[in-house]
């Protein structure tokens, strides 16, 4: 096997592929369809994660029910959960969302479990003295210990997503960055999947530095 | 103003009480010290008035001309201030309104009471330990409150902090005129502190002796020391109640 300078085009061409891409349409189409799976299926697995992590954490039962489930689904491949969706609910976007929820869901449980169970009630009952309102509590005393374990979450959470959803629209999508690598896969493109690559972890990096580093710093304040 | 009437207080992981028929009265304006050994269920009598523990049975009713229910500030063992909340934050959070002008005016006013003007936008963090003790002083008293408990605030305090905090803590309530209800294990704080004294036993906590302190306030050391020596010299009365 012989090194040929396709194997790993230089910045500039990578560049230019974005440019053309970019002016051709295809790349903004296919990054709104995979973000647009992104953003659906993290707020979904945070929406059921979240609670359910939560219950876990106070009620013991509950705890026991469910912490052999979630080990489980913690350790099974995302591959073989994005193929039993494909197969039960077919290719469509329904069974692509379900598959990275589904992979999602355990890590998120079980961080909020954590977070969960650190809740220092000694704050609580300074609340509960002072006869403060709930939803002053939730806001105020409560919210603020979880935060930590929520970006966290969110971290993780945006991280594997991403990955997940690529996996499952290079396996059963017909748009959407992982559908496009896909393509220049097969025709073994390393510039076409460098450019979406890059084009893709920037949105990434921009998402975590506009949205989640500034929520961090506003919440963890305090910390610094 | 509050009728204190426990008949058992027992926590679900001890079969053993740890507060017996323990009964008194609260009058309006009065400094009660509640004294007794540590581990004797001083903290969870607190709990108890406070509203936080309502797993007892008894009953604590409050008696008030026009019927409003009382407001209880509380001072916990340890400050228990909110760290992520400035200490401005900390103090409003028990008023009605966080945004309101008044109220911002009034937590200001008290973290100036306190000796901590021009703090107010820092975190608890980066204050010490007799700091912190004077922000949940003035929480407590945003909450204007008929009846402030206050659980050992002298404890483990260096002595100026421990000074300081007491000599604060005298001004407020003769400024104010609310009712304190002042936990110790230590005799000569309660004497230099409070009206009347109940001395509690331990496991389970009862009332075994009730003492008013008639000394004239501002309390003289010699007379603190004097009073001190002839309870701790009532033979057997009160051992093991105090330290």
């Amino acid at each position: 096997m012989y090194w040929q300078p396709e194997m790993l085009p230089s910045p500039y061409v990578i560049s230019l592929r974005i440019w053309q891409e970019t002016i051709n349409g295809s790349l903004l189409a296919n990054l709104l369809a995979t973000l647009q799976r992104v953003g659906l299926s993290f707020v979904l697995a945070m929406a059921l994660g979240v609670p359910l992590g939560l219950w876990m954490a106070y009620s013991r039962r509950a705890d026991l029910l469910l912490d052999g489930i979630v080990t489980v689904f913690m350790n099974i491949p995302a591959l073989v959960v994005i193929i039993l969706c494909f197969l039960w609910l077919g290719l469509n976007e329904l069974a692509t969302v379900a598959a990275v929820v589904i992979n999602k869901i355990p890590v998120i449980v079980v961080t909020l479990r954590e977070g969960g169970k650190a809740i220092d009630f000694k704050l609580m009952a300074v609340a509960k003295a002072f006869n403060i309102s709930r939803w002053r509590t939730l806001l105020k005393v409560y919210l603020p210990q979880l935060y930590p374990y929520l970006l966290a979450a969110t971290r993780s959470g945006l991280a594997l997503v991403w990955k997940i959803v690529l996996v499952a629209e290079l396996m059963g999508c017909s748009d959407g960055v992982g559908f496009q690598l896909g393509i220049y896969f097969q025709y073994f493109d390393i510039g076409g999947i460098l450019a979406y690559t890059f084009a893709f972890v920037g949105i990434v990096l921009l998402l975590d530095g506009c949205v989640i580093r500034r929520w961090e710093n506003a919440v963890m304040r305090w910390r610094l | 103003m509050m009728n204190v009437r426990i008949s058992t207080k027992a926590y679900a992981n001890s079969a053993a009480p740890v507060i017996k028929d323990l009964n008194f009265n609260l009058e309006r304006g009065e400094f009660l010290a509640i004294v007794g050994p540590s581990g004797a269920g001083k903290s969870s009598l607190l709990n108890l008035i406070a509203g936080v523990d309502t797993k007892f049975e008894g009953a604590i009713a409050s008696q008030t001309p026009d019927a409003k229910p009382l407001t209880i500030g509380i001072m916990f063992q340890e400050p228990r201030l909110m760290p992520w909340l400035t200490l401005l934050e900390n103090v409003c959070l028990v008023s009605d309104s966080l945004e309101s002008t008044l109220v911002i005016k009034r937590a200001h006013a008290l973290l100036d009471d306190v000796g901590l003007a021009g703090l107010a936008g820092q975190y608890p963090n980066q204050l010490s330990g007799g700091m912190q003790r004077r922000v949940a002083l003035a929480r407590a008293l945003m909450a204007e409150p008929d009846i402030l408990l206050l659980d050992e605030p002298l404890v483990s305090l260096d002595q100026p902090a421990a000074t300081q905090l007491r000599e604060l803590l005298h001004n407020v309530w003769q400024a104010r005129q609310f009712t304190v209800v002042y936990v110790t294990h230590q005799l000569d704080e309660a004497i230099a502190m409070a009206d009347r004294i109940l001395f509690l036993s331990t496991s389970p906590a009862r009332i075994i002796k009730e003492e008013i302190i008639d000394l004239p306030r501002p309390r003289q050391q010699q007379n603190i020391d004097a009073l001190g020596a002839s309870l701790r010299g009532r033979a057997g009365l009160l051992s093991g109640c105090m330290d």
